[in-house]
């Protein structure tokens, strides 16, 4: 495989979807130039049945035939073909596409769940970047750690 | 506050996230999308981008 990143820091933009039971966003993040797969990175905010949106970012991978292959919601999957600066570009550009939908949507109510359990204190400071943008929209937060090693962050939007 | 449905919701929640990627995936304004940047990358990967050794 030869992924090549194409993407700049904080470009936090791409193709925008907004409906009421969801709002997101994807820009092409790269290419393998043996495989000719294009790579995408989502962040999306989907309604749940409780009313709450649920955030989560990931990486999708298109084939020849623009066909979906395969989703990446765990950095251990991704490390396999993105290296460290690319890793680092997309999560300026994951905290930049969440920057850029807090700035258009007030959700009262978001709940953000790790896909990995017991996350190493490393792993969670992405998490702790995705707070701090949460916090700058007003918003306040409770965190947890669920019995099964789950982490779990709820975000409400405080009253003006 | 963190309640036990939001903990019980916690147990299926790649599930959800991968099921609703799929399902936007296979939106056919989201593919046009697609296609269309898959196809700029392409063309742009062709004319400019470094190959790796």
């Amino acid at each position: 495989m030869a992924f090549i990143c194409v993407l700049n820091d904080e470009k936090g933009w791409g193709d925008l979807l907004e409906t009421e039971a969801k709002v997101s966003v994807n820009t092409v993040i790269g290419y393998d130039d043996e495989t000719d797969h294009v790579y995408h990175l989502y962040v999306s905010f989907d309604r749940q049945n409780t009313g709450y949106f649920e955030p989560s970012f990931y990486i999708q991978e298109f084939d020849e035939k623009d066909e979906p292959v395969y989703e990446y919601f765990h950095s251990t999957e991704t490390k396999s073909f993105l290296d460290r600066e690319s890793r680092r570009r997309v999560l300026a550009n994951v905290l930049a596409m969440i920057r850029t939908i807090l700035g258009r949507h007030k959700f009262d109510t978001c709940i953000f769940y790790s896909m990995d359990v017991h996350l190493p204190p490393e792993a969670l400071l992405k998490y702790t970047y995705v707070s701090a943008i949460f916090f700058s929209f007003g918003y306040i937060g409770e965190y947890m750690t669920t019995s099964d090693g789950q982490h779990i962050w709820k975000f409400l939007r405080a009253p003006l | 506050m963190i309640d036990e449905s939001d903990i019980a919701a916690a147990r299926e929640a790649e599930k959800r996230a991968r099921l609703r990627a799929q399902a936007a995936a296979r939106d056919p304004a989201m593919k046009t999308a697609v296609r269309q940047a898959n196809a700029k990358m392409r063309e742009m990967s062709r004319e400019r981008l470094p190959k790796k050794a």
